[in-house]
This record gives C-alpha cells, structure tokens and sequence, in this order.
C-alpha cells in the first residue's frame, strides 16, 4: 500500500496522533509499535487497533487498512514477507480469548498467553516460533535479528560447512531446496528450543533432515550454528543501531547496506573472507534461524559489503526521514573512501554503488560515476524480496497443477502477488537485477496462473496497481518512493505487454502506461529495460513541479527531487546492458539522461499564465533553476568521452540557451567538478553575451584537447543558411531534375547534421572529424547545375518528361532528313552475293544505324537469315547495343523470329543479360513475355540515359552516396571522371570554402558503382537509415509522439505501395523522417510541436505533390528541418 | 495526387454518380448491360438487400461478381461492393470490433479488379495496413501476389507483340496474336495504361491499323520497289548497270501506319507498364512513369480515391444513397 495512502487511512481510523507517529520505513509503527516485540504484544497492539476500526462502518477503505494492520503483525510474527494467513486468525482468535477479561485494563502481555503457545505449536508442521525452556515464546522476527547480531553464528562452523556443501543449493539454485534447508533449520529450531540439544532431539532432527534428503553435513552444521546462535547473551549483545538498521531495511541490500557499518565489529571477523560473497552467503542464510538471518543482511552486497564494513568502523545512524527518505536523511562519521577493485559482476555497477557509503545529502561525482547517496534510497518496500520470490513460485507451481485448490491458497497467492507488485513498483533501486528479472517473471507466471480463479480479483488488483501509475503520470512526484514507481511501472508494464497471453485487463492497464508515459517498447523489452525506459517519465514529472509558478514545493525540494532523480536514473542505467542501450555502456546512457534533464531546466519557460513576465516566477525560477542545476550538474562526468564535454560546449554555442542558466551551471561545476577542468575562471558570468560564451567555450576546449571548429557557431549559422537556400530554392525549381538537384543539395545538408552530430556525441573518432571539418554545401553553391540539363529535352509544357515527339532518343527518322534508310536500300539491293551483304554490315558496324529503318533492316539480318550474313549482322547490332533504336528494332521484330537457343544467345548478349538469362524452349509460353520485358527495359533504360533525364541517375547517386555515408559506406571509385566530376567527388570543399585533403572526401573511398547503380541503392539506403534511426529509439526512450508500432506498420506498408526506386525512396523518407521526428522529440521535448508541425506539413505537402521528383525533395528539407531542431539550430 | 492516374480517370467512362474533390478517379464508366442482365441470380434484390451491418454480404457479392471478369459491368459492380465492404469493416476496426481479416479481403478483391498496376499496389498496401497487428498478414502479400489475372506477363506479351505488328503492317500476325484468350480483353481493359490516358480509343486504331496495314500494298513490307534513283545520288552513277531500287514510296521504307514520336512512346511506356518492368535507372523509371507521384497507403481515403461516396452506402432504385 501506498505510505500516503496508509498515513491518510491512519489518521483516518486511528486519529492525527497515530498518522504523525507512523514511519513507512518501520512498518510497525501502524501498530504503535517498536522492533523486537513479542507476539503477544503484536497481538495485543493488532486486536486493540481492530477493534478501533470496528467502531467504523464498514467500507472498502476499513477492509483495505485491516489488512494493512493484519500483514504487519504478520510480518513482525513471521519474519519479512511473510502473509496474513489461516492461523494468524487461530493465534488472534486465542489471543482474544485468552485476553477478554482482562481486556480493559491488563497489559497484553501479563496475560494468559498459554493458548497461544499451544497454538503455535500446534499450528502447522512448519515451527515458525521459537520457545525458550521457560515457556517464553520468541518470535521467529526477533531469533532472526539476535542470531545477525551474533558473530559466531555468523561465522560458524554450521555456516562454512553448509557452503562447502554440494548438497547447498548454489546462487540463482532453485527455490525448492532452499525451502527445504528453511523447513529443516526451522523445524530444527523449533526442537531444540522445546526439548533442548539432547540426544534424542538430534536425533529427531537428524531424522528430519533424512526426510528432506539434506546432506548430514549439512544439516550437522545447520544445527550447530543454531546452537550457537542460542548462546544467552547473543541476542543481547546485539548493537541496537545494527538491528534497527537490518529492522529498517529487512533483508534487502540497501538496508543490509546501511545496517552493517554499525555491526561490523560484531558481525565480522577474519573468517568471513571475501570470496564468501552474498551470492553463496545468502542462500545459507536462507535456510533457517541465525544463517536464515544472513541473506537478510548480506544478499546482494557480498564482497562489497564485507570490505566497506572493514573500511567504515564508525556507526551509521538508521534513517530518520519517512517520507521516502527524500531528506534528511544523514548518515554520521567519516566518508568512507570509495571501495577498490569493487567487482562489477552481476550487480554491476547499480549495487557496487549501493556499497558506498556517503555522509551528505549531496551527491559526489566520481571517476566511477556510480556514487551517489545510497542512504536516500531508503525508503519502499518493507517486504523480502527473496521471500516473496519463494512464495509466489510456490504458489504458482501448486495453483497451476490444476486440481481445485483450496481458498487460503489463492487469498495467499493474491496477497504474494501484491506483494511482488510493490516489490517490482518500489523496491527495486536496491534488488540485484538477477532478483528484480525473476520476480518479474515470478509476477507474469503469477498473471497468468491467477487467469484460472478469476473470481479471486488478482488480476483486478494487479491492473488497479499499474492503473494507480499511470494517473500519477501527469502528477507532480511528491517524494522518491512515488518517482521509484513510475519507473518501477515502467518495468512492469514493459514486462507485461511481452506475454502474448495476458489478461486482458492488465494488457489494457499496462498499455495505458507505456501509452500515457510514452514509454518506447522494444520487442522482447525485459523489466530492467522498462526501468531504463521509464526514466524519462520520471523526470516529467519532477520537470512539471519545477516549472509550475504555484508550487508550494520550496527550490531546495525541487533540488531534493532532482537528486532522486538522478539516483533512480543511475539504478535504472545500471539495470541493463550494454545491448539494451544500442552503442552506448550504461554509465553514457544515464549521463545523456542527465544531459535531457539539464537541458530542459536550461530552458525552463516563463510563466505562461502571465505572459512569461511575472516577476515573482522569474524569481522562483532562478531559485528552482539553481537547485536543480546544482543536483543534476554534481551528477555529469565530463571524461574525454562523455557526453557533457559536447554538451556543455554546444549549451555555450547555442542561443537558445539563457547565460543566466549556464551561469548557474557552470558555477556548479566548479565547486563539484575540479578535477574536470572547472574553477573561479569557468563561471560564466549570468549576463555574459556571446563573446563571452564563445571564450569559455575555447578555453574549455583547449583544456579539454577537443576540436571546437565542428561545433562553432559560424558552421552552424552557415549551415543554417544554406538549408534555407536549399528551401528557397525549391521553389525555383520547375523541373523535375531541378527539383532532384535539390533534394540532392538538402541530402548533403543532412549528411552534414549527421556527421556533426556524431561528432558532437563523441561517436565518430577525432581523427576523421579534425581531417574532413564539417563538409556541407556552401550557401553560394546552391544553384542549379545546367550541365546536368543538357541532352535531348524531353520535357513538355507540364513539366513531366517525356519522348521527343519525333521518337525514342537516338531515333533519326527517315524524314528528318538523317539518312536513315540509305543503309537500308544498299543492304536490300545488295542481295545478289554474301560477300556484299557482309560489306555492308560491315559499313553499318561502322557507322551505326540512322535510324528506325536500317535499325530494323539490320535487326532482321541479324535474326532471320543465317551463315555469315547472320554472324555481321549480329556482329554490327551488338556494337551498337548502346542505341535504343536497336533495342526499339528488336522489340519489334521479336514476335516473328525462330525460337532457337541462338535467337536467345544474341537477345541475351544485345540486353546485356547473358549472366542473368533463363534459357527457354521454344514452346514455353513465358519465352515472348520474357524477351519483351527484358527488350523493353533495357530500352526504356537506355533511352533515358540518352535524353536529359538521364541526369536523374547521377542525382540520385548523390543522394545514395549521402545516405551512403550515414551508413558507413565509401565512395565509388569506379566512377569515370566524368561522373565523378558530375557527382561532385572531388570538388568538395570544408565548411570554410577550403579544399578537402586528399583522401579525406566526404564520399570516402572504395564503393564500386555507376550512377544508374548509385541510384538503385537509394531508397535501400533511407530504409536501413530509418531502421536504424528506429532501433536508436530503444536506447533514447522518450515520449515517442507516434508509437514505435504504428512506425513500424506504416514503414511495412509504404513499401508495398511504391513502385520504382523514386517512388521507394520517397516512402523510405517518410518513414525516416517520422523517426527521426520521433527521436528529436524525444530528446527536445519542448520542440515536440514544432517536430509534430513538420511533420504534418510534409504528409500535407507530399499528397499535394505532382510528382515524385518533388516528393523527394519536399521530404529531404523536411528531415533536414528536423536534424536543425536536433542540433538547436534555428533556421 | 498521381499524375498518370487522373489522366486514366478523365478517359474513364462514369459510374459513380458523386465525384468527390480531389478524388483519385472521379469518375467510372456508366455499364451498358442493366443489372438484370448480369449473371447473378437475384442480383437486383440481393443488392437491395444489403444492410451495412453485414459487411460481409458485400464482400461475398463483390466476390460473385468479380468472377465474371470478362463482362466490364460486372467488375464495376463488384469495385463498388468491395470498396463499401472494405469501409464498413475499417470501421469496425476502428472500433475494435473487428480484426480488419474481411476489409483487407476487400481491398484484395479491389486490387485483383484494378488495371492500373500503381493503383493496384496501393490497393493492396492499404490491405496491409487496415489489418490490425494482431491479425495474421498473408505472408505473400504484396503487389506481385495480387497482381490480377489481366496482368499475366504472357497476356501482356502477347498484346505488346500484337502492337509491335500492327505498328510494322504485319496486321494478319498482329490478329493473330489479338485472337488469343484474353488478349483483346487486356486490350480493352488497357488501353488507358498503354495510351497513358492522352488517347482513349487505342482498341480502334489498333484495328484500323491492322486493316489498313495487313502488309505494304506497295512493297508488301520488302521496304524498297523497283525504281531509279533520283539525281544526285551517290549510287546512280556508279551502278548504272545494276537493278535499280528505291524506298517505297508507300511506306518510305518503314511498313506501317504513320505515327508521332509521342504515340510511339506512350505505347513503349504503356507496355512497359504493362510487363511490370524492373529500372534501377531513375532515370529509366521517370520516363517510364512520368514522375508519378507516390501515393502513401490511406484506408480511410480510399472510397474517396475510387470517388465513392462513403456515405452511400445502401443501393436503392438503382442507386447508392446513404441509408
């Protein structure tokens, strides 16, 4: 239950007093309790806060808090995790029995408690309770936290041994055997408290452990640590800061964490040797009594844990705060230093952090990056982790056997499920992710088993926890627990939506949430991914208390938010791997988060309701501005390649950004970040103008080694202009080739965006960026080519192009005075001998048919005669394949020749198919459909290459090399010198107007192409961009403005659509630019209009469109536009 | 708005009674045969009949109709009946009470009717697309699948071929190649797309040609006739001795009916079309197309690309209205 709501249901029920004293971090104080009390007293407490209740009529909210009240006293009984179960009613039952006389007035405690003792032990085959010889019961909570307390039961024989043991389950073993070390070590507990260690006793337990097929070693050493444990002073010797500690923070590791600096005298000694990590410790520790108390203390740290213990002696207070623990939480004595050699394995760096402890409320950025304040993640759930993850795998293995189970189980099976739920919502920044992976799919296996006992209202409740999140979405977070269960929610929604066969109800509440928090959901999302991508969602809401001018939040809780933020953002990154993230470690994932989160309070708006001129905000505003600046800022890594490096600098460059914000900023850095360049001299003064920013920025750069030219802001100015060139100039454009040059020159302006984008990101090496500069088409270059206009002009008033009316290209008619025909006349006459027949073929090989006529006369020798006559004909067709009228002349005649494999050689080696040619029988009734469609587009093609048009290739191999080098491809160098000089391939210039260096062209080297094969990889080229452009979003996550599903249906189907390379590349444009629009967005969430206003304007300007040459160039600017918005440049 | 498909629409004869702005074809051909006079049993009343909560019912008479290609009206019809079942469904998929399975079905149907191979593959995108995620895709949907059977290459082949001839006053061959199955059908149904909608009765020149070219009448196609050349001729004197010929005069030594540059091209374009020919020239395929625009695939602009009314949705005394 929400701690809000449970304060709100206290002092609803129980009265101011009762909700003031109520602490979320020390459940029991719902009961007015303190730790270690005995059950009766938690009876006592439990049935006087009942009867309170009862005086209530009954509601939904009465019924919720008595279960809230019940799991408490169950938990304080039992131990962490456990449930409110059938004979908790037997034990409150005899508890009211035993005490109704003396209800009034007697203590609880001094009353008959005999029942209840008897009940205990007759209660289940399961001991959970621990009697001493006096008949005084001590609950098994209590046992639990004496025997953490005590060293030799830490660092006994029984401990070692057990470890030692093959019969010991190992780390990620399964559930089972750990639940049958925990029966035997509680069965065994349970015997020698009531008969003591006689020999018969241990020869019971002995027994039992045969029964559970433990080994005897094991279970030898089991016993012998209890007996240990059971030592009259172990309970006593307890530190009591430890046990409130380890009280606090039940047997996760941030609470074991905090736990151990004050204990570690006790609990250590020099055989407890680091390569007893948790992850074997806490599997012993699970199996019962004082080593069952171990996991509690030690999971997930091991090795870390035991080395900070050695290094931080000095005590460390529990927490004190409630609220989450937001503030005021401190911890006192010395900072340690930071651990070394801390072991990255599993936990990565997310838990090696936890294990560092730290003093103040600020956090320190580190070389590591991965301190923090851990004692801020102090609040969350008070439930085990590990014990739930236990239960609910039983629960799911025993209900999904299929026989009827009994009710309890499924009210249990509810509880645990919930249970798992606040775990996977709030307890998650301090689980190891192995622990957080299988309770998720402990959960989904839980949604799913719950299917079959709808009437149980699992499912309801389970979705009314997702649905609870995604109405807090547009909220405010008012304290870290409820900004750890967005993201929490992130992981689970992310989860849920991966299992095809979910509930319905909890389909929709999870899609409500990665809908309404614009969560991206990769396929095959894990929770952890969730995680990462819900912290985008997070900041939002921190973001909208921040800019709201009737807040009542002071700044410095706006900071206190911010530095929340910055620690669930580190947990989140430190939950996934590198391949969730695409290129980036998880360390550069978060700082990018930091980077999005500083960017947007850079830019905070003015007061919108005042027109952005209220006095009293702009103060605010510095104020929250500053405190937020302060926690984010401490936070940014500024290594050679880390992204703030980049980030800072394009801040300084860009006008867009306010000094006064950098003022604060940089003010920060200079007291956090020495070690980073930053001091007095690197404060930006709060009124600085340009120059100003433009001499910090050197003087960073020079520190920092880094090149500033590609960031500087003439380039981008420059750039700037000539995107709106490139704009103007379409509309100049009335042809289609024109229209072409522009796309062609706003291909290269988005190269260029991409190129300096990489470079701005650190994703591109410095040599290469320091060798080409910033190549881009100068403004006063953007004019139309008219070399690439020449040829034959097949355009008509409309603009489209079309045949010269006169006939194909290369068609010289008989009437246009050409000679076509003479040959013709000379061949026809001259069929007296071969000899002369061959003469004049040999006349025509040289000089080429004129047109139509001696093209078809020639075409006719060359397929209906034979002998020597047929070998010069086809000998003079085939030098002159270039020319469509011998292509025209072939198509003509096709239908009237022999079949033969002869007639299918020439016609293969004419349309230059022969390595593609599929040789037919003159009876298949594919053979003229196949000669036709291989003639004719090798017509069409060669035709448009004579004509103008044909230009259209080489543009469009501009383009390709373009996108080509986006994609890491080199230039073509099979090109002749005359395309390369068309394709522009050595003429580039740098940003400056110099020359490129040799070698360092943009296009790069090595691609093997012609223009016409350029083109035909265009449209290949946008889709693999996009693609990719889409994948990227998976590592950004952020408020996709069209969901990644609906880009993928619309990217499937545009292709289906398109016919022809233009008109594939156009479709592959707009799904590129609608990725791209995604992703700007995601990273400008204040630009997310604007993006969305490009867009439409495209899909607006694309159905308006005539032809497709305009198309391409309508969605080029449109993606250029965009990649303007990325890199905040204004246009 | 593609350019070459507003052309087809102007040489399109009118079916639907409303053309709606900016319609792809705003117009159809207006059927000859009367309702009555197509073979579908009761087909007057079933049409009457139809109730646009029963999608389906359109979607099974589209079907029936769509059956007897060889009869225009009868494809009309069915375009019509596919393109409402198509609209009543997307609906339904709007309001989640329907997969798409029967509007992607009808858009299938729509294409599978269309001449137009760019319409076609629109058609047939829009059926990808209606269709929700969750509904299983045909694995082989794509324009090639759903090419209709007008679009066989061997048809169209054969068609090209009977051009070919015709064109060269090889008119008893061209016949020929006309007089197999489907071939003057595809020509009916084509000669939008292979006289790129400037010209709209290729069928008739086409038989003009092959009457009045069966062959030369004056060189029966050997392109030259007996004769002395004309002063100046380089061969004149050096072959006094020799058989003297000439280009015939008929046909000026090319066989056939006279014909623009520009006619030749359309139909070079329109057969290429019609072969579905592969250009990785852009160049190539702009000539081929013409720049035709791109169109992306829009359910819900579809009835109003085919200019159907999407309120017309009943078909009452011989006519869609809105119910």
């Amino acid at each position: 239950m929400n701690a809000n709501l449970a304060r709100e249901l206290t002092k609803q029920f129980l009265g101011d007093q009762a909700a003031s004293n109520f602490d979320p971090l020390w459940p029991e104080t719902l009961l007015g309790l303190g730790e270690f009390e005995q059950t009766p007293i938690i009876l006592a407490a439990l049935v006087e806060r009942l009867d309170r209740l009862a005086g209530f009529p009954l509601s939904v909210e009465r019924a919720r808090y008595e279960q809230l009240l019940k799991s408490v006293a169950s938990q304080m009984i039992d131990g962490p995790g456990a449930l409110w179960a059938g004979r908790h009613d037997g034990l409150l039952a005899a508890y009211r029995a035993a005490h109704a006389p003396q209800k009034q007035g007697a203590s609880p405690a001094q009353g008959d408690d005999a029942p209840i003792a008897l009940l205990l032990e007759q209660s289940s085959g399961e001991p959970r309770q621990l009697h001493t010889a006096g008949g005084r019961e001590l609950n098994h909570y209590q046992s639990m936290r004496r025997a953490l307390a005590n060293r030799r039961a830490l660092s006994g024989a029984g401990v070692k041994a057990a470890q030692a043991s093959k019969g010991a389950p190992s780390d990620g073993g399964d559930a089972a055997a750990q639940e049958q070390l925990h029966r035997f070590g509680l069965m065994a507990q349970n015997l020698l408290a009531r008969e003591g260690a006689s020999g018969a006793t241990l020869g019971k337990i002995d027994a039992i452990g045969q029964q559970l097929g433990l080994d005897a070693m094991v279970a030898k050493q089991i016993v012998d640590g209890i007996l240990q444990g059971q030592a009259p002073d172990a309970g006593r010797s307890s530190p009591a800061p430890f046990a409130k500690a380890l009280t606090a923070q039940s047997s996760s590791t941030r609470r074991a964490t905090r736990g151990t600096a004050g204990a570690s005298r006790s609990v250590l000694d020099s055989t407890f040797e680091p390569a007893a990590s948790g992850t074997k410790w806490k599997h012993l520790a699970g199996v019962a009594g004082a080593a069952g108390v171990l996991v509690l203390g030690l999971a997930g740290i091991g090795w870390v844990l035991v080395t900070q213990i050695k290094s931080t002696p000095a005590p460390i207070k529990p927490a004190a705060n409630a609220g989450g623990g937001a503030a005021g939480t401190t911890a006192s004595g010395p900072t340690a230093p930071l651990v070394a050699g801390v072991p990255a394995g599993a936990d990565g760096g997310s838990d090696a952090s936890l294990a560092v402890p730290l003093s103040t409320a600020t956090s320190t950025a580190t070389a590591s990056g991965t301190t923090e304040d851990a004692n801020r993640f102090v609040a969350g759930s008070a439930t085990d982790a590990r014990s739930v993850l236990t239960a609910l795998t039983r629960l799911n293995q025993q209900l999904s056997l299929g026989d009827l189970p009994e009710a309890a189980k499924i009210v249990e099976a509810t509880a645990t499920g919930q249970q798992a739920m606040t775990m996977l919502l709030e307890g998650w920044p301090t689980l190891d992710p192995q622990l957080r992976t299988a309770l998720a799919e402990g959960l989904v296996q839980h949604a799913l088993v719950m299917r079959r006992y709808p009437t149980s209202g699992a499912t309801q409740q389970l979705a009314a926890r997702v649905e609870a999140q995604t109405a807090r979405l547009n909220q405010p977070a008012v304290d870290l627990v409820d900004l750890m269960r967005t993201i929490g929610a992130g992981g689970v929604a992310v989860r849920l939506l991966r299992e095809p066969e979910l509930p319905e109800e909890l389909r929709k509440a999870a899609g409500a949430f990665v809908r309404n928090s614009k969560l991206v959901s990769p396929q095959a999302a894990t929770y952890g991914d969730g995680l990462l991508a819900a912290v985008p969602a997070a900041w939002e809401r921190v973001y909208i208390e921040l800019i709201n001018p009737k807040s009542t939040t002071t700044p410095a809780q706006c900071g206190e938010r911010c530095r929340d933020f910055v620690g669930l953002a580190r947990r989140a990154s430190g939950v996934v791997t590198a391949r969730s993230v695409g290129s980036g470690d998880a360390s550069r994932m978060l700082q990018l988060q930091i980077i999005d989160a500083i960017d947007s309070v850079l830019e905070m708006p003015g007061d919108q309701a005042d027109g952005g001129a209220s006095p009293a905000w702009d103060q605010r505003r510095l104020s929250v501005q500053r405190s937020a600046l302060e926690a984010l800022g401490s936070a940014l890594l500024f290594r050679p390649n880390d992204p703030a490096r980049r980030s800072l600098l394009t801040w300084l460059a860009s006008e867009r950004v306010p000094s006064l914000g950098l003022h604060l900023l940089t003010s920060t850095l200079a007291s956090t970040s020495t070690s980073a360049g930053f001091d007095a001299t690197t404060v930006l003064p709060a009124s600085a103008a340009m120059p100003d920013r433009e001499a910090l920025r050197s003087q960073l750069a020079e520190r920092w080694q880094t090149p500033l030219n590609v960031s500087g802001a003439d380039d981008a100015s420059r750039w700037a202009i000539s995107v709106q060139r490139v704009q103007a100039k379409l509309g100049d454009a009335k042809s289609d080739l024109e229209r072409l040059q522009v796309a062609a020159f706003a291909a290269e302006l988005h190269r260029a965006a991409w190129q300096l984008h990489q470079r701005l990101s650190g994703q591109s090496g410095e040599d290469a960026s320091g060798a080409m500069g910033w190549f881009f088409p100068q403004p006063d270059a953007i004019v139309f080519d008219a070399k690439l206009m020449t040829g034959p002009s097949f355009a008509l008033p409309g603009g489209s192009i079309k045949l010269p009316a006169q006939g194909l290209p290369g068609d010289v008619g008989a009437g246009s005075g050409g000679g076509d025909g003479l040959w013709a006349l000379r061949y026809l006459t001259d069929s007296r001998t071969v000899g002369l027949k061959v003469a004049a073929l040999s006349d025509i090989r040289t000089q080429g048919p004129r047109g139509p006529i001696d093209a078809e006369v020639l075409m006719e020798a060359a397929l209906t005669t034979s002998g020597e006559v047929r070998i010069a004909a086809q000998d003079a067709a085939l030098a002159h394949r270039e020319n469509p009228t011998i292509l025209q002349a072939a198509l003509d005649i096709v239908p009237r020749v022999p079949r033969s494999m002869r007639t299918q050689r020439f016609l293969a080696l004419l349309t230059e198919s022969m390595s593609d040619m599929q040789p037919l029988t003159s009876t298949d009734p594919a053979w003229l459909a196949y000669w036709r469609k291989t003639l004719i587009e090798k017509l069409v093609e060669r035709a448009a290459l004579a004509s103008s048009i044909g230009s259209a290739d080489v543009l469009a191999a501009r383009i390709a090399m373009s996108y080509g080098v986006m994609l890491g491809h080199s230039a073509p160098q099979t090109l002749t010198s005359t395309e390369r000089q068309a394709l522009g391939v050595d003429k580039a210039s740098t940003s400056d107007g110099g020359a490129i260096p040799a070698g360092a062209s943009p296009f790069g080297d090595g691609e093997l192409a012609s223009p016409a094969m350029l083109a035909s990889t265009t449209a290949m080229r946008a889709g693999i961009l996009a693609r990719q452009t889409r994948q990227a979003l998976a590592g950004v996550s952020r408020r996709p403005i069209i969901a990644l599903a609906t880009l993928e249906q619309r990217a499937a189907s545009r292709g289906a659509s398109a016919i022809g390379g233009p008109q594939a590349f156009v479709a592959e444009q707009m799904t590129l630019a609608e990725s791209l629009g995604v992703l700007v967005a995601s990273e400008r969430p204040g630009q997310e209009r604007r993006v969305e206003e490009i867009l439409a304007g495209l899909d607006e300007a694309l159905t308006k469109a005539g032809t497709v040459t305009e198309q391409i160039a309508r969605s080029e600017i449109a993606i250029v536009e965009l990649w303007a918005i990325r890199l905040g440049v204004g246009l | 708005m593609n350019r070459r498909m507003m052309l087809l629409s102007m040489v399109i004869g009118a079916v639907a009674s409303a053309a709606l702005p900016g319609a792809m074809v705003a117009t159809h051909r207006q059927p000859s045969l009367a309702i009555d006079q197509l073979p579908i049993r009761g087909l007057s009343a079933r049409l009457t009949n139809l109730d646009p909560a029963t999608p389906e019912r359109y979607l099974q008479l589209a079907e029936e109709l769509a059956a007897e290609t060889h009869l225009r009206e009868a494809r009309e019809l069915a375009r019509q009946l596919f393109a409402r079942a198509f609209e009543l469904d997307r609906l339904l998929v709007a309001n989640r009470k329907s997969d798409g399975a029967l509007a992607r079905s009808a858009a299938l149907g729509l294409a599978s009717l269309e001449a137009n191979p760019d319409r076609a593959a629109w058609l047939s995108a829009c059926a990808r697309l209606v269709a929700q995620q969750g509904a299983s895709l045909d694995a082989g949907l794509s324009r090639q699948t759903v090419a209709p059977a007008l679009l066989s290459p061997i048809v169209a082949a054969d068609l090209g071929s009977a051009l070919s001839l015709a064109r060269n006053a090889e008119g008893r061959q061209a016949e020929r190649y006309l007089s197999r199955p489907g071939v003057r059908q595809a020509l009916e149904m084509w000669e939008d797309v292979l006289s790129q909608g400037t010209r709209n009765n290729l069928s008739g020149q086409v038989n003009s040609w092959m009457q009045q070219w069966p062959r030369c009448r004056t060189c029966g196609n050997r392109r030259i006739v007996p004769g002395t050349q004309t002063p100046g001729s380089k061969r004149a004197t050096d072959e006094d001795r020799k058989p003297q010929a000439i280009l015939c005069p008929q046909c000026q030594g090319n066989p056939g009916p006279a014909m623009s540059g520009e006619q030749l091209t359309d139909i070079v374009r329109g057969e290429a079309l019609l072969l579905r020919g592969v250009y990785r020239s852009w160049a190539a395929q702009i000539l081929v197309d013409g720049a035709s625009s791109y169109r992306p695939p829009r359910p819900e602009r579809l009835l109003m690309e085919l200019g159907i009314d999407p309120q017309a949705m009943v078909y009452r005394g011989g006519k869609w209205i809105a119910p």
